[in-house]
């Protein structure tokens, strides 16, 4: 099978995926109890009131003719339009989107930097100090709250410390974002030049990347720890040794990129998981991303917007794992010449 | 299998070839150790020592776990950690092993003996082709750049008897059967251009039409470069017709070394007698295993006639502690024979 056949039906996959999630949303929102136009309408409507805005709404007609308008309204990009922002849905998820990415990518660079060598380290002396440090470091790491973490970090870092920024927002209150090329403040910065912009959005980003590198940092030392330990334990790495091949020349070599397969793994789950919008530290540093925007979605029962949040993410998650798959046929012969 | 006692006595190296060729290997009093479930070094190769001269066969044959392959890694000091070497020593080309710094072990490995494994499609890296694979040697051991040393790749693939070596050479391993993958090994080890060659157990999982071609290729290689080889295997037809001498271990310890036809012909040792009665003839009916019976360890008692008895197992543990020699039966032949065994060990 041929990389170019493999790529056409993994793509055929996600679509399929991609309809299923589709049909779950719509019928989902349907099944809840509640009824968007009474809560639209508020508690005082009248019930001509409340029959007008589902009329407007179209809840009045058959559900087939509901979901073909749905559909005919995902595929033109129309997501609904937010009840407490009065803007479309689309619009709202795409002016907060750049946060949420900027602030996962950000965090799954420090879980997977630190994490991966801090594995890979305790992998080769396994047994030692180092090795029991590393795993008792990863207990902890993943036990920590990250509510609590995060609040620590802001009290000491900026409260005690005062070396951080005051956590609110993604820029300090007087320096204009730099112009949106990305949507990354930090990337947009560097490419127009402004160093003040990048500086600060950098220190901004410090301390909830620091929270959620943290959290998510267990799995890559873990899974790169014992990958590591398969690898070199395994016949290639004993028969590279007895042809004259250094340790260091086989673990760059040998044992890294075929440990590095299954730590692929774990950064789409990682990235899926960050990217999903952290509701917990994008709220407690009043980030302006999608999770601090689904939590207000949801506490105020703005039906599109949860929808719209909801789709983003299914959206993300099947592309993603398409990534993913695209990069293992990439990195393994044994996927990409089946 | 026995526990490890510190500060044994250097037993001297049996065997020497029957040249007076300067031996390419010599291994003397070899013990290689584990950590047992209870933490103490536990011996899994005791005071192990033989010699080996240039061009020379010699197998190594026992049951799994009787110290073969823990033998063959510590030679080219590649025992596993939490291992270790507790003694001895083991010489090639006159560079001790034994204690030897990581450099000086990556020089001799490759270049002065290599070693190829029993699985031999593990035995190559997964993500790398053939070719990555063999130039990969010819750039570390001959120093050659990137287009030379596909170059090598390639014919070295047409000397180890590849048909359509352009296509094998842009193979991954996966891609490979059981046979293709040895050869390629094989040319790896020859790439670096060896005197001597360890081959553990290179044919199992072989059927047998490839497993007599490898082997005549390694034949093929011997009579071209002088190659020194050391076969581990527990299969003695194999030996009978690839190796000039023969070594049998039994639960770590080296317990006969004879000449190919001696050991055939004149075993003296009761472990290699049951080993040779395993092999199955054609010219006679097979023996019906007894099952019911247990076995009983026999060991020869060095005493006037080189005799032995029956012993039960804790007389042989016993007996164990007491530091067997190897003796000398006939000119190269010997076995390994225990001193009067204890009062109490007596039936």
């Amino acid at each position: 099978m041929t990389l170019r056949w493999y790529l056409l039906r993994r793509l055929g996959l996600a679509a399929v995926t991609l309809v299923g999630v589709i049909f779950a949303v719509f019928f989902m929102t349907r099944v809840l109890p509640g009824d968007p136009a009474s809560v639209k309408a508020g508690a005082y409507a009248t019930e001509e009131a409340r029959a007008a805005i589902a009329r407007e709404m179209g809840l009045d007609k058959p559900v087939p003719v509901q979901l073909t308008t749905y559909l005919g309204n995902i595929l033109q990009g129309d997501f609904g339009t937010s009840t407490r922002s009065g803007q479309p849905v689309r619009q709202d998820l795409l002016s907060r989107l750049p946060a949420t990415v900027e602030l996962a990518l950000f965090s799954l660079m420090l879980a997977a930097l630190v994490g991966i060598p801090l594995g890979v380290w305790a992998a080769v002396r396994q047994g030692s100090r180092v090795d029991a440090l590393v795993q008792q470091w990863t207990i902890l790491a993943a036990a920590l709250p990250l509510f609590w973490f995060g609040l620590v970090l802001i009290y000491l870092f900026y409260h005690v410390w005062g070396i951080a920024p005051p956590p609110v927002g993604r820029l300090d209150l007087g320096i204009p974002p730099p112009p949106a090329i990305t949507g990354l403040y930090t990337v947009d910065a560097l490419l127009s030049g402004n160093w003040a912009a990048f500086r600060n959005a950098l220190a901004h980003l410090a301390l909830p990347v620091l929270a959620l590198g943290v959290a998510t940092m267990s799995p890559f030392i873990k899974v790169a720890r014992s990958a590591m330990l398969d690898v070199m334990a395994s016949d290639y790495v004993l028969a590279a040794r007895s042809l004259g091949f250094s340790e260091r020349e086989v673990i760059w070599h040998d044992a890294l990129k075929n440990a590095l397969i299954g730590l692929l793994t774990v950064a789409g789950i990682v990235l899926g998981y960050l990217l999903a919008g952290n509701v917990l530290v994008e709220t407690i540093f009043a980030w302006p991303g999608i999770g601090f925007y689904a939590w207000n979605a949801l506490t105020g029962s703005d039906y599109d917007a949860i929808q719209g949040f909801v789709l983003t993410i299914a959206i993300i998650y099947v592309f993603l794992n398409l990534a993913i798959d695209v990069a293992y046929s990439l990195i393994d012969p044994r996927i990409r010449l089946r | 299998m026995a526990v490890f006692t510190p500060a044994a006595p250097v037993v001297a190296s049996p065997g020497l070839a029957p040249e007076k060729a300067p031996p390419l290997a010599e291994v003397a009093n070899l013990t290689v150790a584990f950590p047992s479930p209870d933490s103490r070094m536990s011996a899994v190769v005791r005071e192990v020592g033989f010699s080996l001269a240039p061009h020379e066969s010699l197998a190594l044959v026992g049951e799994s776990g009787s110290g073969k392959t823990q033998t063959a890694l510590a030679m080219l000091g590649l025992t596993r950690p939490p291992g270790r070497v507790m003694a001895g020593s083991v010489r090639i080309g006159g560079q001790e092993i034994v204690g030897a710094s990581e450099s000086t072990l990556r020089r001799i490995r490759g270049s002065q003996a290599a070693m190829i494994f029993q699985s031999p499609r593990t035995a190559l890296n997964p993500l790398k082709t053939v070719g990555d694979h063999l130039s990969r040697v010819y750039r570390r051991h001959s120093g050659l750049d990137k287009r030379r040393a596909q170059e090598q790749a390639l014919a070295m693939l047409e000397r180890v008897g590849m048909t359509a070596p352009e296509r094998v050479l842009r193979a991954y391993p996966h891609q490979l059967s059981g046979g293709m993958a040895q050869r390629v090994m094989i040319g790896m080890m020859l790439a670096c251009n060896p005197c001597l060659l360890i081959a553990d157990e290179p044919t199992t999982g072989l059927d047998v039409t490839i497993q007599s071609q490898i082997f005549a290729l390694i034949r093929d290689i011997q009579a071209e470069t002088g190659l020194a080889l050391i076969l581990i295997t527990h299969d003695l037809g194999v030996v009978a017709e690839n190796c000039d001498r023969i070594a049998v271990m039994q639960r770590g310890r080296l317990v006969e070394l004879a000449p190919t036809a001696a050991l055939f012909a004149q075993a003296r040792h009761p472990y290699t007698l049951r080993l040779l009665a395993s092999i199955l003839r054609p010219d006679q009916p097979p023996q019906p295993i007894d099952l019911d019976t247990p076995v009983v360890d026999e060991v020869p008692i060095e005493n006037a006639g080189h005799a032995w008895r029956a012993i039960s197992v804790d007389a042989w543990k016993a007996l164990d502690a007491t530091r067997p020699e190897m003796i000398e039966v006939a000119p190269g032949h010997f076995v390994l024979c225990h001193p009067e065994p204890p009062v109490e060990a007596q039936p």
